[in-house]
């Protein structure tokens, strides 16, 4: 887990004109960043891009970041709101989901085969990104913020901006679809 | 604390969200209810078989230079292949040119530069300058609302503010001309954003620029993930409806109406005496529902809308 200080510290010393402790902050966060992107697209490429977007809208800004949230908070809040701006054609959301469904039905053939606990590892690990894709956006965010990410509430809130209680309710609602959805997996 | 208590807040346990006095709590009462353990053991399950999906990848090597070009590659043509120093030297050569060179053309950009200035001499010449070729600036202007930098934006906004309704209005209506869309500062540095909440509200009194105040205002609110910019309309509007002035009230309910999301945020005026029937009639009307003046039925309704 990074260090906050040294993030605000990095932070203080772009504005005071080093441009090379932006790079320290593209290192710490670039990974992060990239398999939260990864996990919003499904994409590789897009992932790249998307991320790479972030640090550039970030480096743009840094100059009026205020520091009220974290360095991290606020990129996540930057690279949300790039996708959801991308994302704004719900055609694309569409055939996102054809291809989720598509997918299931192709594993059910499969595991109709040879039953569902007999499921391979990364087909197991296919089926729950799979799920987590059906979620509503906000719900799916709020998850992978917590669970992949490592967020926890407050910072979330921050990035999303929206209040703790939002994150605490869109995360029980994504748990308990969950549940639903995966419940032939979880024994 | 009842079972009930401590399900309302056993994921927050689980999530290491809780304060240790709280978190002991219910760590005892867990010990002793079958029930609750259960869903605890449910919980772990489920992010146990969750973590299974976790992305360990990172992205192609070189990544830090990538950004690192791209963030500092200056917009626009041959500035992008100077050297930075020698590129911020002929900005600066350029700029004072224009500044000192004795009869220097006043323009578009010297009014945006002038309207945001300290210096009370140079706004009201920014002020006059534009009255005087604001038609003949229209489309430029125009665009300058929609410019990636939202000092510009606001500047433009400040400019277009002051003028009569009239120029406003013709300076408006070049808006199909620009195809682009708005471009807003990025996330985080909101506080302009906020700006031009107020130009926006502004217009919003006109009923000949009402329509686009609400184009901007949607565009700040960006369907409400904007928070800062979100709240600051809410504020806005909460001043407008406060004024108890007939066509401040109008505006106010024009922007509630226009914006969908805010709708819910009636439900506050909801015990406002000089307001509150109103704010109710507007409710009925735009959801098809009657809560009465329960404030906690019509937040739940707008909640169970959300799911």
């Amino acid at each position: 887990m990074a260090d906050p200080m040294a993030d605000a510290e990095l932070v203080l010393r772009f504005k005071q004109g080093q441009e090379e402790a932006f790079d320290g902050l593209v290192r710490r966060y670039m990974k992060d960043a990239y398999a939260f992107c990864l996990r919003l697209t499904g994409n590789a490429a897009e992932a790249e891009e998307l991320s790479q977007d972030g640090f550039v809208s970030a480096y743009r800004a840094l100059r009026s970041f205020r520091g009220e949230s974290s360095f991290k908070s606020w990129l996540y809040r930057i690279l949300i709101n790039q996708y959801r701006d991308r994302a704004r054609s719900r055609r694309r959301e569409e055939l996102r989901l054809v291809a989720v469904r598509a997918g299931e039905e192709r594993r059910q053939e499969l595991a109709g085969e040879r039953g569902a606990s007999e499921l391979h590892a990364d087909e197991l690990s296919d089926v729950v990104k799979e799920k987590i894709e059906l979620l509503p956006d906000r719900q799916r965010e709020v998850l992978v913020l917590h669970l992949y990410q490592g967020l926890d509430y407050h910072e979330i809130a921050s990035a999303l901006g929206c209040t703790y209680d939002d994150v605490k309710m869109n995360l029980s609602l994504a748990r308990k679809r969950l549940k639903e959805l995966l419940k032939e997996y979880l024994g | 604390m009842s079972c009930d208590d401590i399900r309302a807040r056993l994921e927050e346990y689980f999530d290491r969200e809780l304060s240790d006095a709280d978190a002991a709590r219910v760590k005892s009462h867990v010990a002793d209810c079958a029930d609750c353990a259960r869903e605890l053991s449910e919980l772990d399950r489920l992010e146990g078989l969750l973590r299974r999906a976790a992305v360990d990848s990172a992205p192609r090597d070189g990544f830090v230079d990538r950004v690192r070009d791209r963030a500092r590659r200056r917009p626009g043509g041959w500035h992008a292949w100077l050297p930075l120093s020698l590129a911020a030297a002929v900005t600066f050569a350029i700029i004072a040119s224009h500044l000192f060179a004795p009869g220097a053309p006043y323009d578009l950009e010297s009014a945006l530069r002038d309207i945001s200035s300290p210096d009370a001499a140079a706004r009201t010449r920014a002020e006059a300058w534009t009255r005087a070729h604001g038609d003949e600036v229209a489309l430029a202007l125009v665009k300058a609302l929609s410019d990636v930098h939202v000092e510009r934006q606001k500047s433009a906004g400040l400019l277009i503010a002051r003028l009569s309704g009239d120029l406003q209005s013709r300076i408006l209506a070049q808006q199909p001309a620009v195809q682009e869309e708005w471009e807003l500062a990025p996330i985080g540095s909101d506080i302009s954003d906020i700006e031009l909440v107020g130009y926006a509200v502004g217009l919003a009194r006109s009923e000949k620029t009402a329509d686009e105040a609400l184009r901007i205002l949607k565009k700040l609110d960006r369907g409400g993930t904007n928070r800062e910019a979100h709240e600051e309309i809410v504020r806005q509007v909460g001043e407008l409806f406060a004024s108890g002035q007939e066509a401040q009230i109008t505006t106010g309910f024009r922007i509630v109406e226009g914006l969908r999301l805010l709708v819910e945020d009636v439900v506050e005026f909801l015990d406002v005496p000089e307001l509150g029937d109103r704010a109710l009639e507007f409710l009925r009307g735009q959801t098809g529902r009657d809560f009465g003046k329960d404030k906690d039925a019509w937040r739940r309704y707008f909640r169970s809308r959300e799911m």
